[in-house]
């Protein structure tokens, strides 16, 4: 997390001053909105999972370690309420439809460029929705938190290797929606 | 030499290898490798320039606003018991009468008569400082008046409670806690006013300071017992 808010706000906040906490949900939204929406892959998902966060952080705020760090505290909750809005999602939901494939036909040459950059994207997005929760969730922590692999592991209660896997899915999954040259063999 | 496979490539890339010096031996050596790992660059650069819409400033304050009234007072240990059994025990005689046919357990020992007290006091000063958060921060607002006068009744007895332990400290805030909530169930002293006395008075700010006390004390009363 980008923000740094003070120690001792966090203190306060732990010992139930309302206005402390009101500090931490307006220095640490944005960032909590970031990871959320880059885990749900929606921004009202990703809106809802800020707030069910603070909420959760605001209850389980006793168990908080003072010596800990707050924001990787506060991402541990955010990336497993992102994961829980998308399971709660699934299960009242079809599956997502996958987005179309944009048709290049028709465009300018001036245009081109732009439409290749947004059929990466939306090449990209699907392959990101693809994914299952965790993997999502571990390979978001790797490649945009820059999370290490433990620190992931315990933020998602699996072990290190369980992590491993689900980057590597994760990776080969998008390697293969995107796939730009043809795959090689061990 | 082996090729190095995905997942290498992947560790790799993501600064997690086991052995770095190897890998990258290995790359220096070999094209197809070396192709592999550019590629793969490429598609995880591709993967980072996906724009994560970014919410403004005021977003955080916007979070606060859906958020505040859904903020539960911690530690919600239903407190008419607590309240009760610290009140026979250490306080009231009031209400002994009603609650005696109840109580038929052999008497606590001070230990936990005090830590039940402390449990009941932290309680009792979130709900109170949950109120006046609410009269700070909307001072138009009316607010269940029964809410009020039960903590009033409550604050009373906490006062009255650390006063006869010679707790001058906590005496003293529960009496500015007390007088406020006075005021509040009155209904006399217009919003405004009542919130620049908290204000100015500081409440919440000892408020916390007591809690910090309280807690600790629970804490020390807590390790005692084992
Ligand atoms: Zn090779």
């Amino acid at each position: 997390m980008k923000a740094i808010v003070a120690d001792e706000v966090v203190g306060r906040a732990r010992s139930g001053d309302q206005n402390a906490f009101r500090t931490l949900v307006e220095a640490y939204s944005r960032d909590v909105f970031r990871l959320a929406f880059r885990i749900t892959r929606n921004e009202q998902d990703a809106e809802d999972t800020v707030q069910e966060t603070f909420i959760r952080a605001y209850q389980k705020l006793d168990g908080f370690e003072a010596r800990a760090n707050f924001g990787t505290w506060l991402y541990r909750i955010t990336a497993n309420s992102a994961i829980d809005q998308l399971r709660r999602k699934k299960r009242h939901e079809d599956r997502s439809v996958p987005l179309d494939e944009v048709t290049a036909g028709g465009v300018g040459p001036g245009q081109e460029r732009a439409v290749f950059g947004r059929q990466v994207r939306e090449r990209v997005e699907s392959a990101l929705v693809s994914l299952s929760e965790l993997e999502r969730a571990a390979f978001v922590l790797r490649h945009f938190e820059e999370l290490s692999l433990a620190e992931i592991g315990a933020t998602l209660d699996i072990t290190v290797s369980a992590t491993k896997q689900a980057i590597f899915r994760a990776v080969r999954k998008l390697r293969v929606t995107l796939a730009k040259i043809p795959r090689t063999a061990p | 030499m082996k090729h190095l496979d995905e997942e290498e490539l992947v560790l790799y890339h993501y600064g997690d290898a086991e052995d770095a010096t190897s890998v990258e031996e290995h790359l220096k050596t070999c094209a197809r490798c070396r192709a592999e790992l550019a590629e793969l660059t490429a598609v995880l650069a591709d993967v980072s320039a996906l724009p994560a819409p970014d919410r403004g400033d005021e977003y955080g304050e916007e979070v606060w606003a859906a958020i505040a009234h859904k903020l539960t007072p911690r530690r919600r240990v239903r407190s008419v018991f607590m309240l009760a059994a610290a009140a026979v025990l250490l306080a009231g005689t009031f209400l002994v009468g009603r609650l005696s046919t109840r109580w038929n357990a052999p008497p606590p020992s001070a230990q936990i008569r005090e830590r039940i007290l402390l449990v009941a006091l932290d309680e009792h000063l979130d709900r109170s400082q949950m109120l006046l958060l609410e009269l700070v921060n909307a001072p138009e607002s009316t607010f269940e008046l029964s809410a009020a006068r039960e903590l009033l009744h409550e604050s009373r007895l906490y006062r009255q409670t650390a006063f006869r332990m010679g707790d001058l400290a906590t005496t003293d805030v529960l009496d500015e806690i007390e007088r406020l909530l006075l005021d509040v169930v009155h209904g006399t002293t217009s919003g405004d006013v009542l919130t620049a006395r908290i204000v100015e008075q500081d409440v919440f700010f000892k408020i916390r300071i007591l809690q910090t006390n309280v807690r600790r004390r629970e804490e020390e009363l807590k390790s005692q017992q084992f």
